[in-house]
């Protein structure tokens, strides 16, 4: 797919319509005024991420972007570009360990985890995850296609599973509100495990060659979070429920936000990552070391998103 | 830091209220009348505002005229010092029928509010509609300052407490006209109240005012939680 370059024509207008606000930046994104991803800026994983290093060329685009939105774009593509490591899915899965037993701590002190979730409900899809990465990996460098189907199906069904236990905790109901208000931690730490799980089903996905149900997965995933935020966005901004609300704990008020910017990071995770997959950015690599790679750009550009692959609200 | 929405400092919440808000309760100090001479000075510099004009930069002598309601008794005349926030939340909680156990002093102040505005549009509803118009009656002109007369264009009277709330939201774009909303209600409620009013006529001024006070921190927290989870 073709990148404009920053320093080509085009690029210009691209400049001016982030400068207007028609076009505004997000992360490594490009979105126009509908929430839509149009472009995706390349090639910003090789800058430095002390701004004074900034070559001396980047001074247009200096000019349209703060330097905090360009070390922020910096700090994501270079996150992007080892995403895909093994090394990174052993983090990954590390994480999702530490936060699913926190939950389960968290549950037994509030003494509703049994009428919440059922035990080992967590503990599975961890275990599974962990065995398919490892079978993926084992599978991969031998080339044994069933096997990693079976690991990717795997780490798919552990994803959704997590995801499941995150709705459970929106729909189920505590005193006419979402139970997830009073959990809003653990709503948080449910959606971002799903998401790192989501991560790996679909780098065994990619790994497979099989981009589309990557993207698929991730879509279906991202769609299902979105979801989950605005049910709680309309629990807090719709004044039927202002009775309901006086009951709830306002010390737990910077929890609700925190964990309103973690479900939607979590969104605008999958849905970057569904875009990059979909357009190629991230792909199955061809020396079989990980299972994907982020294809390198080395100029800094503008990666145009086809019609046909647009995302976003 | 503390979270000016959390505070129990009442200059510190009002610095952070919308202007709807401020204004609303600058009318309802201004409206306000004791035979006592009042000893701080109260905030004439907002009751001569126009309704279109800036309330903000008098939050604090607002904030300082709702005490000084709120000190309204003889002893505290003497020594010429403001309560505070939490005594007069307190207060107006025991006198609308709040249980000891919800306001003590174990409760935030963000509780005890809560405790009232439940109690409040509890009472409320249990008001026939005969009693709701006698009460809006004798609140008089307030419902005409409410923006645009809504809601009593929309028969308020004859509405409970959820269903009020909900066109009090659903008129205004978040918790920006809040203030301006709920008052008229607070007053309408507090002029039904008039076997308290004995007491004191402080009852009258911080009875409305802590009800829109109430109201109008729900609204800016619930506002505020409610964006971190949209686009």
């Amino acid at each position: 797919m073709s990148i404009i370059s920053y320093t080509a024509e085009f690029a210009g207008e691209i400049a001016n319509r982030i400068r207007d606000g028609s076009l505004q930046v997000d992360g490594i994104m490009l979105r126009d005024t509908g929430g839509k991803i149009r472009y995706i800026l390349r090639g910003f994983e090789n800058l430095a991420t002390d701004a004074s290093q900034f070559p001396e060329a980047l001074q247009s685009l200096q000019s349209a972007m703060t330097t905090q939105q360009i070390l922020r774009a910096v700090s994501i593509a270079q996150n992007m570009a080892t995403a895909a490591s093994i090394q990174r899915i052993e983090r990954q899965l590390e994480q999702i360990g530490q936060r699913l037993n926190h939950i389960d701590q968290r549950l037994v002190l509030v003494e509703i985890k049994s009428s919440l979730i059922l035990d080992g409900m967590r503990s599975g899809p961890l275990n599974r995850l962990k065995g398919a990465k490892t079978a993926a990996i084992v599978a991969y460098r031998n080339s044994d296609a069933t096997a990693l189907t079976g690991a990717a199906l795997s780490a798919e069904h552990a994803a959704r599973d997590i995801l499941d236990q995150a709705k459970h905790l929106v729909q189920r109901e505590d005193g006419g509100l979402p139970a997830a208000l009073h959990l809003p931690q653990e709503l948080g730490d449910l959606v971002s495990s799903a998401v790192d799980a989501a991560e790996v089903a679909s780098a065994i996905l990619v790994a497979l060659r099989q981009p589309d149900l990557a993207a698929s997965l991730l879509k279906e995933m991202a769609i299902e979070i979105k979801q989950m935020r605005q049910r709680l966005a309309v629990c807090f901004a719709d004044p039927e429920f202002l009775f309901r609300r006086t009951f709830l704990d306002a010390t737990l008020d910077p929890l609700q936000i925190d964990t309103g910017r973690q479900l939607r990071d979590a969104s605008n995770r999958l849905e970057w990552r569904q875009l990059l997959i979909t357009l190629g950015v991230i792909c199955s690599d061809p020396q079989r070391k990980e299972l994907e790679i982020v294809s390198g750009q080395q100029e800094i550009g503008f990666q145009p998103v086809p019609e046909a692959f647009v995302v976003g609200a | 830091m503390v979270d000016p929405l959390l505070t129990e400092d009442l200059g510190e919440l009002l610095q952070v209220f919308p202007n709807d808000a401020l204004r609303a309760l600058a009318k309802i100090l201004k409206d306000g009348w004791s035979p006592i001479q009042f000893l701080a000075p109260r905030a004439y510099a907002a009751h001569g505002l126009a309704d279109d004009a800036d309330f903000k930069p008098h939050f604090s002598e607002i904030a300082d005229e709702i005490l000084w309601w709120g000190s309204n008794e003889l002893v505290r005349q003497s020594t010429g010092t403001l309560t505070n926030w939490r005594d007069v939340i307190s207060k107006v909680a025991a006198t609308v029928g709040v249980p000891a156990a919800e306001r003590g002093a174990g409760s935030a102040v963000w509780k005890i509010e809560g405790a009232v505005l439940r109690k409040v549009l509890k009472n409320w509803e249990e008001l026939s509609p005969e009693d709701r118009q006698e009460r809006i009656d004798k609140a008089g002109s307030d419902f005409d300052a409410a923006r645009g007369g809504l809601l009593a264009a929309l028969g308020v009277a004859y509405l409970g407490g959820d269903a009020l709330l909900s066109i009090a939201g659903a008129r205004v774009a978040g918790a920006v006209a809040a203030g301006t909303i709920i008052a008229p209600v607070a007053v309408a409620l507090g002029a039904g109240w008039t076997a308290w009013d004995l007491a004191g006529p402080s009852l009258r001024i911080i009875r409305p005012a802590a009800l829109v006070v109430a109201f109008t921190r729900q609204c800016l927290r619930d506002e505020r939680i409610a964006n971190a989870f949209k686009d």
